[in-house]
Formats: C-alpha cells, sequence, structure tokens
C-alpha cells in the first residue's frame, strides 16, 4: 500500500507547507515513489477481512512486470512535470490534487482486485476532475462533459467487474481468472457481455471514436500543465486495463471465437480512430486541441496493437506507450512554454518564434521527428515493432491503413511546428520575447536524451518487455545486442542507422560550407514580394494550414463530422421519450385513456399467464 | 552621361570580345563552362517584347537545346530578361526583383525602348535608360527583336561568360550602388528599397 | 563499407542525372523540338552550386536543404544495389520499413526551411506536398505491405531472393499496376507532379531556395530518384546481378512513367489524393485479396 499512501501522505504535507515551498516542496515529495520502486520494488501482498459473509472480499497488490512498468512509467513523470511547475504551478490546490491522482494512478496499477481497481478508476476520474475545475479557461458544460464519461465509464467498469467476479471465491484477479478460464456455455454468454462492458469503460477512457467527444475540450481548456498529465500519464491507465483483460484473460481463453471477435473490434475501433483523429488534428487551430486529437489518434494505434493479440504486438504497443507519454511530455511542456512566454494560445497569433527561442524549436523539431515515428530518433522503433506485428497477425490490409493514418500525421506534426516556430511573425506579436526559464527547458532535455538513446539503442526495453509478455503470451524474438531490434519479419540497427546519419550529415554540411559562394542572410523575412511596402496584414499561414483538405472527399467527410451530433441525438430522443412517459401524469382524456389501455393488457396477459 | 566607366558603347559583340582575355585558372574555366552551359531565365515578361519570349522558348526556336530554361522565382534565376519598355511603376518591381536573384546574374534588355525609349520616347512614365537603373550585360534591338535575335543575345551572352567578362554587371551594380540608388530614387522617389534590403551589400556575405 | 557506399551515391548521382536528361529529351521529342543535351542537369546543378552567392534565412534554412539530401542519400544507402550481396554497403543492417520512413523523412527536414523563409506559398506548398505524399502512400504501401506478407519477411534482399523463379511483377501483376502508379507521382512525374512543376512553383516548396541550396535539392532530387526506381527493381524486379542489369531495369521502369507523364495533365491536390485513394488502392487491395 506504500504507493497509494506515499502520494497521499505527500499531498496532506502540501496542504500544510507554506506558499512559498509548495511548488519545491511538491517536487521533493514526488521523487519519494521512484526512490521507493528502485529500493523496495514494487508492492506485492494479499488480504483477506475475514467478516462474516464478506468471504469474499479480498485486498491485493501485484508486482506484476506490467504495474512494474507502469508504475515507473508514473513515477518518473511526475518529477519532470513538477520541475516545469516550480515556475508555472504554485497553487497548492494544484498541488495537492496532483499528488492525490498519483496515488490514484499507483492504486490502480499496482492493485490486484477489483475492489482497489475500481476505486482507484473511481478516485483517478474524480481528481482529474477537481485538476480540470481549477482551469481558469474551463467552462461548466466541458467540465460536465468529462464527468458524466467519466461516470458511464466507472459504471460500465463496475458492471463489469461485477459479472467478472460472479462465480469467482474472491475479489482477486488471480481467482477471477481463474474461474473464467474454466469452460462452461454460460461464461461464454456472461464473457462476452462482461468483455463488452470492459471495453466500453476502456474505450471512453482512452478516447476512441465515438466516445471521444470529452477529450479535446478538455485538453484544450485545462491548465497547460495538467494536460501534460492527461495525455501522456492518464490516459495509460486505460491501456494499462486494456491490456490486463484483454491480453491476459481474453486472448488466452479457449473461447477462440470471442477472442478473435475482439481481437478485430478492437484493431477497427483503434484503426478508424486514428485515421479519423489525424485528419482532425491537421485542421484545428489552436496546438493544444491539435495535441489533443494527436493523443487520440496515437492511443488508437495502441489500442489497434493490443487487438493483434500476438506478443510482438503487444510489446509494441507498450513500447508505444512510453514513447507516446514521453513525447506527449515534451510536446505538452513545450507548448506550455510558449503559451506562457507569448500569452498567446492560438495559431492565429503564433508565428516565427525559432530564432527567439531556439531550444524550444529544437526540442520541439525532436518530439515532432519521433511522433512521426522517422528514424533515427525512437519513435520508430515501437512502430516498427506494430508493423511487424501486424504482418505476422496476417493484417496487410490493416497495417496499410494504419501506415496510411502514420503518413497523415506527417501534416498535422509539420503543422505544429510550422504554426508555432516558423512562418511569418504575426502583427499582435510582441518585439520582446525571448526564450523560456530553464524550469520548461530541463524536463524537455530529460526526455530529448531519452528519445535520442532509444534511437541508438532501440533494444534497451525489450527485456522487460519479454518478462512481461513470457509469463502468459509467448515470448519474444532474441535481440543480438542492444542496437538492433527485430520485430518477427525484419531487423534493423539503431546504432548503425544514427551513425550513417551523421556522417552523412556532417559530410554534406561540410560540402556545402567549402563550397566558394557565400550565402547572404536575409534578417527581415517580410521582402518576399512586396517590393519594399510593408504588408498591412500578417502573411502567416498557421492557422489555415491544411485547410484545404477539406476539399477531399473522404478527409472532407471526416473534417465535417462532428460526433457531437450523435450525442446531440441520443438526448433530443431521450427528451422525446421522457414526453412520452410525462403524458401519463397528466389528468387528461388521452392519458386516463392511455393509463387504462396499458391496464387493461396487463390485466389479459397476466390472466391469460 | 558622366561616368563613362558605366556606360558602354553598343557595338558588335564579337568584335568586342575578342581583345578579352580568357578566364584565370582552370577551376574559373570549368565553372564558366557551367555557367555558360545552363542559364535559367527568370519568367518575368515586363513589356510587350514578352511576346517574343514564348515562340522563344517553345518548340519552334527551342531555347532549352542551348541550356536556356525557365526559372519561377528570382531566386532560382541567372537571367532577367527586360522585353520592352519599363513604366516606373514596373522598373520598381523589376529593381526588387533583381535584387533578390542570386549572383553572377545578368540582364539582357531587349528593344529599343531600353536604349534610347524607343516608341515611348516622349513618355512621361516609362524609362528612357535601362542602364540608368540596372546595369545591363547584352542589348538586343529591334521593336521588338525576333527569337533569332533573342536567341543570339544569349548565344552572345554565353560568349561573353566564356570569355570572362572585365566586370559583369552584378559586380558594377555592387560596386556603383549610389549612382545607381541616386538614378533610382531619381524617378521613384525616397520611398524604394530599405535599408533591410541592401544591408548585404556592405556586409560581405556569411557562411 | 565507406567506399561502397561512396560508389553508391556518385552512380546514383551520375544515373539519376542522365536518366532526367534523356527525360528531357524525350519530353522535347514528343514536342517536336531537340531538346537539351543529356548531361544538362549535371551542368544545371553544377552552375547553381558554385553560384557566387545564395539567399538563406539563418541555420534553420541552411539545415533543410542538408537534412533533404541526408534523407535521399541514406534512403539508397539502406537499399541493396545488387542481389547476389556484391555491394551491399549499410543496407544489410536496414529493412524495408526502415527505407520506407527515410523516404519521408525528405520533404519534412525541407519543409523546416521553407518554413522558416516566411514565404506563405511556400508553406501552402509544403501542405500540398504532404497532402500529396499521403495520397501517393495508400497504394503503395498496400502493395509494398502485401509483398513483405506473401514473401514472409521484410527485408530487402529476401524479397529479391523469394524471386528466384519469377519476378514479383509477373507474380502479382495488380500490385504492380498500383505501385507504378504510385512512383510515378513519387518521381514527379503527372498526373501527380503538381507540387514540384516549375510553372507551380510558386506555390510550391522550393520557392525560396537559390544558389548552392537549389543546386544541393537538385542533385538530391537525381540520387532519390535512382533510389526510387532501385527499390522498384529489388521488390519488383527481382533485383539485378550487375551494373548495366540494374541501369537496363531501372531505365525501363523510368520509362514507363515517364510515358504516362508526358500524356497526362496534371490533377489538383485534391483530385490526385481522391484519386489515389479511391482507383489504385481499389487495385492493390484486388491484388492482395486474389492472393490471400
Amino acid at each position: 500500500m506504500t504507493y497509494t499512501l506515499l502520494p497521499l501522505f505527500s499531498a496532506l504535507l502540501i496542504l500544510s507547507i507554506p506558499r512559498r515551498w509548495t511548488a519545491l516542496s511538491s517536487l521533493l515529495l514526488s521523487l519519494a515513489p521512484p526512490l521507493a520502486l528502485l529500493i523496495f520494488g514494487a508492492p506485492s501482498f494479499t488480504f483477506h477481512p475475514s467478516a462474516q459473509g464478506l468471504e469474499w472480499v479480498a485486498f491485493g497488490m501485484q508486482n506484476s512486470g506490467l504495474s512494474t512498468l507502469m508504475g515507473w512509467l508514473v513515477a518518473l513523470s511526475a518529477p519532470l512535470l513538477l520541475v516545469t511547475a516550480l515556475k508555472a504551478e504554485s497553487r497548492k490546490r494544484f498541488h495537492f490534487y496532483f499528488h492525490a491522482l498519483n496515488s490514484s494512478l499507483y492504486t490502480l496499477i499496482f492493485a490486484a482486485d477489483t475492489l482497489l481497481f475500481f476505486t482507484g478508476w473511481e478516485m483517478m476520474g474524480i481528481f482529474s476532475y477537481l485538476l480540470l475545475s481549477l482551469s481558469g479557461r474551463m467552462e461548466a458544460k466541458v467540465l460536465l462533459r468529462y464527468i458524466l464519461f467519466a461516470i458511464a465509464s466507472a459504471l460500465s467498469l463496475l458492471g463489469g467487474l461485477v459479472l467478472m467476479a460472479k462465480h469467482s471465491p474472491s475479489t482477486l484477479f488471480s481467482d477471477i481468472a481463474s474461474t473464467l478460464g474454466a469452460s462452461s456455455s454460460a461464461q461464454s454468454g456472461s464473457l462476452a457481455a462482461i468483455a463488452l462492458l470492459l471495453f466500453f469503460a476502456f474505450a471512453v477512457k482512452a478516447g476512441s471514436i465515438g466516445l471521444h467527444y470529452w477529450v479535446a475540450d478538455s485538453y484544450e481548456k485545462a491548465d497547460d500543465l495538467f494536460s501534460a498529465w492527461l495525455s501522456a500519464v492518464v490516459g495509460k491507465a486505460s491501456i494499462y486495463a486494456m491490456i490486463l483483460f484483454f491480453i491476459f484473460v481474453l486472448s488466452i481463453h479457449e473461447n477462440r471465437a470471442l477472442a478473435e471477435l475482439f481481437s478485430y473490434l478492437l484493431m477497427l475501433v483503434g484503426l478508424s480512430t486514428s485515421i479519423f483523429a489525424t485528419i482532425k488534428a491537421a485542421v484545428q487551430e489552436s496546438p493544444k486541441r491539435l495535441l489533443a486529437y494527436s493523443s487520440i489518434a496515437q492511443v488508437g494505434y495502441i489500442v489497434t496493437a493490443i487487438g493483434l493479440m500476438n506478443s510482438v504486438g503487444i510489446a509494441g504497443a507498450l513500447y508505444h506507450a512510453i514513447i507516446h507519454t514521453m513525447v506527449k511530455l515534451l510536446l505538452f511542456i513545450n507548448v506550455a512554454g510558449v503559451i506562457s512566454a507569448t500569452g498567446r494560445d492560438s495559431f492565429r497569433s503564433l508565428g516565427a518564434l525559432a530564432y527567439r527561442m531556439p531550444f524550444s524549436f529544437i526540442s520541439l523539431l525532436i518530439a515532432i521527428i519521433a511522433l512521426a515515428g522517422i528514424p533515427p530518433i525512437g519513435g520508430f522503433s515501437s512502430k516498427f515493432l506494430i508493423y511487424g506485428a501486424m504482418i505476422e497477425g496476417g493484417h496487410p490490409i490493416l497495417l496499410s491503413a494504419m501506415m496510411f493514418a502514420s503518413a497523415s500525421a506527417f501534416i498535422y506534426c509539420y503543422k505544429l511546428i510550422f504554426g508555432i516556430y516558423l512562418g511569418a511573425r504575426p502583427q499582435e506579436m510582441r518585439e520582446d520575447i525571448r526564450e523560456v526559464s530553464a524550469h520548461y527547458l530541463i524536463p524537455q532535455y530529460i526526455i530529448v536524451a531519452a528519445l535520442v538513446i532509444l534511437g541508438l539503442l532501440p533494444s534497451l526495453p525489450m527485456t522487460l518487455l519479454d518478462t512481461i509478455l513470457s509469463g502468459s503470451v509467448s515470448g519474444l524474438p532474441a535481440e543480438e545486442s542492444l542496437f538492433s531490434l527485430s520485430n518477427g519479419v525484419g531487423r534493423y540497427e539503431g546504432g548503425v542507422l544514427m551513425a550513417a546519419f551523421i556522417v552523412v550529415f556532417a559530410s554534406i554540411l561540410a560540402a556545402m560550407v567549402s563550397l566558394p559562394g557565400k550565402s547572404r542572410k536575409i534578417n527581415d523575412p517580410s521582402n518576399i514580394a512586396y517590393c519594399g511596402e510593408r504588408p498591412e496584414s500578417s502573411l502567416h499561414y498557421g492557422a489555415s494550414f491544411a485547410s484545404e483538405l477539406v476539399r477531399i472527399p473522404l478527409f472532407g467527410a471526416i473534417i465535417r463530422t462532428r460526433v457531437a451530433t450523435i450525442y446531440e441525438g441520443l438526448s433530443s430522443l431521450l427528451a422525446s421519450l421522457s414526453g412520452i412517459v410525462r403524458m401519463l401524469y397528466r389528468i387528461e382524456l388521452p392519458s386516463i385513456l392511455l393509463i387504462a389501455t396499458i391496464s387493461l393488457a396487463l390485466l389479459l396477459w397476466g390472466g391469460a399467464g | 552621361m558622366e561616368s563613362g566607366y558605366i556606360i558602354r558603347e553598343q557595338s558588335s559583340l564579337e568584335k568586342e570580345l575578342e581583345g578579352y582575355d580568357r578566364s584565370s585558372s582552370f577551376i574559373d574555366r570549368v565553372v564558366d563552362f557551367f555557367r555558360r552551359k545552363s542559364i535559367f531565365v527568370l519568367a518575368y515578361g515586363t513589356g510587350c517584347g514578352a511576346v517574343e519570349m514564348p515562340p522563344t522558348f517553345t518548340s519552334r526556336y527551342d531555347a532549352e537545346r542551348f541550356g536556356i530554361s525557365g526559372a519561377a522565382t528570382p531566386r532560382q534565376a541567372d537571367v532577367i530578361i527586360v522585353s520592352g519598355y519599363l513604366s516606373y511603376k514596373t522598373l520598381r518591381r523589376v529593381i526588387r526583383t533583381y535584387e533578390q536573384m542570386s549572383s553572377p546574374k545578368y540582364v539582357i534588355a531587349l528593344g529599343s525602348c531600353t536604349i534610347n525609349g524607343g516608341m515611348y520616347w516622349d513618355s512621361y512614365n516609362t524609362v528612357k535608360r535601362l542602364d540608368l537603373y540596372l546595369p545591363v550585360d547584352v542589348y538586343a534591338n529591334g521593336c521588338m527583336p525576333r527569337p533569332e535575335s533573342i536567341l543570339d543575345a544569349f548565344i552572345a551572352l554565353q560568349k561573353r561568360i566564356e570569355y570572362g567578362e572585365e566586370k559583369g554587371g552584378w559586380e558594377r551594380y555592387i560596386e556603383n550602388i549610389d549612382y545607381y540608388r541616386e538614378n533610382q530614387r531619381a524617378v521613384l522617389g525616397d520611398d524604394i528599397h530599405p535599408a533591410y534590403e541592401a544591408d548585404w551589400y556592405s556586409s560581405g556575405g556569411a557562411l | 563499407m565507406i567506399l561502397q557506399s561512396l560508389l553508391a551515391v556518385v552512380t546514383a548521382y551520375l544515373t539519376g542525372m542522365l536518366y532526367y536528361g534523356i527525360y528531357r529529351n524525350i519530353t522535347a521529342r514528343f514536342h517536336k523540338r531537340i531538346g537539351p543535351p543529356v548531361t544538362q542537369n549535371i551542368y544545371d546543378s553544377f552552375k547553381l552550386l558554385f553560384k557566387k552567392e545564395s539567399t538563406s534565412y539563418g541555420w534553420i534554412f541552411y539545415m533543410g536543404p542538408i537534412v533533404m539530401a541526408t534523407a535521399s542519400i541514406l534512403t539508397l544507402l539502406f537499399i541493396p544495389l545488387f542481389n547476389d550481396g556484391e555491394m551491399e554497403g549499410v543496407s544489410r543492417y536496414g529493412d524495408l520499413f526502415v527505407v520506407l520512413y527515410l523516404m519521408a523523412m525528405g520533404p519534412l527536414g525541407n519543409a523546416l526551411a521553407v518554413g522558416i523563409s516566411a514565404n506563405p506559398f511556400g508553406a501552402m506548398g509544403i501542405g500540398r506536398g504532404l497532402t500529396r505524399m499521403a495520397g501517393l502512400e495508400l497504394p503503395f504501401y498496400l502493395s509494398l505491405m502485401a509483398l513483405v506478407y506473401f514473401s514472409g519477411s521484410s527485408d530487402i534482399t529476401q524479397i529479391m531472393s523469394a524471386q528466384e523463379d519469377m519476378p514479383n511483377m509477373m507474380r502479382y501483376p495488380l500490385l504492380f499496376t498500383a505501385s507504378m502508379i504510385s512512383l510515378t507521382g513519387f518521381l514527379g512525374k503527372s498526373p501527380f507532379d503538381v507540387v514540384g512543376a516549375p510553372v507551380e512553383v510558386y506555390s510550391g516548396p522550393a520557392s525560396e531556395f537559390g544558389g548552392k541550396f537549389l543546386g544541393l535539392l537538385m542533385s538530391q532530387s537525381a540520387i532519390f530518384t535512382f533510389a526510387k526506381l532501385l527499390l522498384m527493381v529489388d521488390l519488383f524486379w527481382g533485383g539485378a546481378g550487375s551494373l548495366a542489369e540494374l541501369l537496363l531495369k531501372s531505365f525501363i521502369l523510368f520509362i514507363i512513367t515517364v510515358f504516362i507523364g508526358i500524356v497526362y495533365g496534371r490533377f489538383k491536390v485534391h483530385q490526385a489524393v481522391d484519386f489515389l485513394i479511391k482507383i489504385p488502392s481499389a487495385i492493390a487491395v484486388a491484388g492482395i485479396l486474389l492472393h490471400l
């Protein structure tokens, strides 16, 4: 229980520390969980309170490889975020809710029984809600939307967990798994129901298509640092839960038909989410919304990889989760830095910051390269694994759809860097914008270093992933060295790739520099076509970049659909239904007749039966 | 009219070129070979002479066999053809465009309007001598010069590059920038070319 | 290894340039004119490289063409040159996925330079270029991923050796057709050439490049052309055993795309993408389903 209590204790401690030291103490306290993980490792215990009639109640925590991996992810990301919070965020409430949220995440991740798992899930939703409400830009309807979806997810999860625990001796995961593993036809009917309920619950939190209504607005209107946390870490809880259930329970179940069905369901949902969100991301006008849709798309890749249900696929999913956490943390902190330096948060009023904020530019550049999955930086390795897994699973067409989504992702990746750092300077931008402070840059460059190292040594996480998987699913192909990565159908060497890149780049640079011609630098880029006159309005193209995608029929259809229509339709349907029910309560002839008809029908049916 | 070193007499080019030495070193000769074998002309028709440019560049007279092809932006072009009269309005843009080009760059002036005003010799709004505002390398006489003349001008330009000119047009422009600017200001007013555009002339370039 | 890589780069440069020269000559004959000498592109790129000055917008602008050239050369280096293991250079350290993603690195690197020049036409061109690339890649990836699936490996050498008895273009003609349509676009031929076409360049990515940057861009374009043709020869025609065979096979593929390009006019970007995600993709999917 250490990891649940430790952050809670930190949270309470923060409340009592004077405001000047809040952020610093928060940062120092957040170093406790990673140190504890290092020294003591993950928790592992079971506890049966033996109360009368409650023998089935049991609590437990597990130290499986998957939980340890996820735990490390949370533990290492928190200090990075809090370094930025030293400068950006000193509200006590923020840090209190933040540590409480982390406590709930640890509970959820290390839980070995349904009770603690559900507690963690609910607490995560509640503290996220509280953190969202702290934001100055937040609107009531966005908050309401968030909490409604969180409640829907939690209720569905509760239903699934209750059904799962129905025949099992206790609430421990191990007992439930062994009970579900026993074959019986009644089980498979309820197994399908369980799987559907759990899939719905996890899909809501992962922002799958149709259920992503809450994601974009929440990420956009939240505080900049909390958007980073939401996207990078809180989203991984649903991934963890999906792997836990769909891989370690469903994919090894004897009911192959059900496993295959859910495999296809996961893959199709994941793919359509990626394609949809990638196209949507390209037409957004605010960097945070763009990143929100990008998060949805990347989690879509992870869900697709989970749906493959083979070992390389799950390794790819986990690797992609790690990379995605790092990259989104970097991206959101970068955007937070830009917003705090310029005071603007829309592409319409941002642009041409590259030479004024060069370090932020470089870190965003590396993040974009990793997000797009271009070798030799780390993001390519996870995609490599997922693609190989799809070939092994025998889905070349779905793989091409996924690679198509990945190619379309280049559009929004470039839009992000172009809209903020390149292009022409907007009229209303101040002249005195300087680079952000080191608090924003330090976490970014730590992540940049990690991405470069992962590019050089792509097999670094593979041993851990192998131990996670070889327990229940089959193990991974062996690697020759840390430099090489193989995905079942091919291999590549990260070290050679990076060395070749550096050598070729350096030689071309040397050749260019040694050419006799000189290059003359234009200092003011507004001299393009205006013959000495200054244009009146800015020529910055950032906000409407890629807006012509609507002309392509498929993309235009995707861009024009609004998921709000589904929900508005649903709510108007419910309103009309409730109108019918309301009719029963009026003292009028039609309603009296309706009641009489219903009563007569019931009497006749009761009498006949 | 005062500065004799800028004004060239219009004379037959072959006769003039025979007096010049060839370029000095082997590298220079190789580079000049590449420069004359590949000429990018900015696709910018400034005056009525532009009507003779499409036939020159298309199938009948085929300038591409000499290595001449069109370039779309001034950054990529070597040669700008001033094809006829230039109103002052266009002159402002042509000067701007010329300064955006990368050296070595050449100006080919077509038609008699560039020499002495031609048909518009008494107009209030056109340039009477292009030489005062931009350094011209090759003139092609006529009103309008036919495609054969234009090709002859290009061949003359190629010969100039091969034999190495005394001072290329772009070098004359840099050295006498004040003279040119003065002339430009006289007709265009003070509102030309903010300093940022001409700064580099004195800075010497970079990497 | 370094020597082999260097030889590969030089071969690619010369071959690409000569192919482009031949392309200009063929186009000229179609237009009833003579056309430039075949070495014209070499003259063009050297002239540009030796320009006395080039305009730049700072170090970001300087890096753009260099990154694009790096991407082209890396793409070339990671594709095996011959199918009998000679002159393999670094190609055995990478596989098809690496090559495909390296192909995508170039335009993105160049896009940085275009962006910093603040020319809105350049940025528009980048948007069009990325959109067109996404469209071109769907049928290309469909056919290539199908090849990987049917050959059981994503290592290009293994795909080549699986074609001992029959080249893939005969065994999977529909896949070959779909990928040739995409190749036409990748090589910058009509009807998919709106992004890089000279008269469109006002709204294109190359609008602010001059002097040695443009020279570098032209050179890397030649190397990249050869790399793409080499990839197609390796994947669909069983690779080549000698330089002469390689030149012949790549030239035939090049000529097919040239002939398609000469005849067609240009699609707009959204028309091109709409066409590409419907018809060639359908052809590729049909090709996959036939053999599944």
